[in-house]
């Protein structure tokens, strides 16, 4: 009864790795698709496996300007001076930013924590620009005529740090 | 009769040293990785991190405590957020080399598993697909009994019902054929841009590999290699016949992202799953002693049932 028992169980389990690898699963609503979605959760089951398909994205990052009351002006992106696989995690931020797109409010409040972290690494600075921006690659054969990758701005907010009256 | 025969295949017993191979190489993996982000965990998942706690809290499943609710927890007795999140992320560096070392295997497992789930839910404006993976067979090795083989508390080696090493296997599958079957449905695997346009992302590139534009066959024939590998690994490497080549291609996949693309971390992960699942013998050691009680004549003269 026990190894019955514990091979319904590996079924189950088996049968929810296919229903989320075939996005099968995200379509359930109610209590039953919030269930399984907590189970998929802990268990990994409902996971879709869409590594770079069925295309891949462009990269996309958070590059800073940073200007000084002086007028002096500095570019960074969050991923200055970072190792490579810290890099990946960064440039994620952009994109989840960027996934946000529809959510306006929620877009700010990251693009304004950003921000913030900024002003915190960088005290002289009196105000940023945050802008989100993606790489546009030409496809091989444009390339082979001369077009060449540049990043192309998606959002862009600036935030100016204004002095907190001492009591 | 034929249903309580396939019912004690499925419990045959196997050797343990797959799964051990597993926990053991996952665990040390999880491990360098946490001491390669060391510098900045703190800006990734602290309390005055990159990304408040309160927005990730927007974005994060609500039943899954992430590390902020587990750090709240230590609020009671006095300890600031930040101190808790050092706290709980060094119990995590210790239930991974506690797992890798195989001491209470299980139990070291579900702490390691926990904390990596809360990790990747916290750190969800930043996490990637292997943390998933690693996620996914964590929890694994929380459900079945990794601690029987190479475990500094288990005296002597142990099998396993062979159900668990085939679970894992099939689950590794699934992933590589899903993986296969949705880069095939993108033109741009087939015209070779997907290789094209994710090696020369300033983020994968390692070498300056623009040239690959004037030879775009190169590319094409990358992208046909990366679908023939990851759909066919269903079918070529469960036969023994085949399991070796295919294993061999695998591993050259990921030693591909690993070196063109920087994909360090992730390579390592999926190479160390397709060793230790399918290349690791799963034959019982002579001295093994069988934990499940199924009772082949070669084993019967060999090994005591438990």
């Amino acid at each position: 009864m026990k190894r019955l028992l514990l091979l319904g169980a590996f079924s189950c389990q088996l049968l929810l790795v296919v229903a989320g690898a075939s996005h099968l699963t995200s379509r359930l609503h109610g209590p039953v698709g919030r269930g399984l979605r907590f189970y998929e959760a802990l268990s990994g089951a409902g996971d879709s496996y869409s590594f770079f398909a069925p295309t891949v994205g462009p990269q996309l990052r958070a590059r800073f300007t940073l200007s000084t009351p002086h007028g002096e002006r500095t570019d960074e992106t969050l991923e200055n001076g970072k190792s490579r696989e810290v890099g990946f995690r960064l440039g994620n931020i952009a994109g989840t930013i960027y996934i946000l797109g529809e959510r306006t409010d929620a877009r700010r409040a990251f693009l304004g924590a950003l921000a913030a972290n900024r002003f915190g690494a960088h005290p002289e600075a009196s105000s940023v620009q945050v802008n989100i921006e993606e790489w546009v690659m030409p496809t091989m054969v444009a390339y082979r005529l001369g077009t060449r990758p540049r990043w192309r701005s998606l959002y862009d907010a600036t935030y100016v740090r204004t002095p907190i009256s001492q009591p | 009769m034929s249903s309580l025969k396939f019912i004690d295949t499925c419990f045959r017993p196997v050797s343990a040293r797959p799964l051990a191979a597993l926990r053991m190489g996952l665990s040390l993996l999880l491990l360098l990785h946490l001491v390669w982000l060391s510098n900045d965990l703190l800006s990734l998942h602290g309390s005055r991190g990159i990304i408040p706690w309160e927005l990730t809290d927007l974005l994060r499943d609500p039943w899954v405590p992430g590390l902020p609710t587990l750090a709240k927890a230590f609020v009671p007795v006095g300890m600031s957020a930040h101190t808790a999140i050092i706290v709980l992320l060094s119990c995590y560096a210790g239930s991974l080399l506690s797992l890798a070392l195989g001491f209470h295997a299980r139990i070291s497992a579900f702490v390691a598993w926990g904390l990596h789930l809360s990790v990747m839910t916290s750190g969800f404006a930043s996490f990637y697909g292997v943390d998933q993976i690693s996620n996914t067979f964590l929890f694994y090795l929380v459900l079945f009994p990794s601690g029987r083989a190479w475990a500094f508390d288990s005296r002597r080696e142990e099998t396993i019902p062979v159900g668990c090493l085939r679970v894992m296997q099939f689950h590794l599958c699934v992933i590589y054929l899903a993986a296969g079957l949705e880069k095939a449905m993108g033109i741009q695997w087939w015209n070779g841009e997907a290789i094209w346009q994710a090696v020369t992302q300033p983020v994968f590139s390692t070498f300056d590999l623009t040239w690959l534009a004037r030879y775009s066959w190169i590319p094409m024939l990358a992208g046909w290699g990366t679908l023939v590998v990851e759909i066919g690994y269903v079918c070529f490497i469960c036969p023994r016949r085949t399991r070796k080549a295919w294993a061999v291609a695998t591993v050259g996949l990921h030693l591909g992202l690993g070196m063109l693309m920087g994909l360090v971390f992730f390579s390592s992960v999926m190479i160390l799953l397709t060793c230790s699942l399918f290349l690791t013998p799963e034959r019982v050691p002579e001295r093994a002693v069988a934990r499940v009680g199924y009772a082949r004549p070669w084993l019967r003269s060999s090994s005591p049932i438990a």
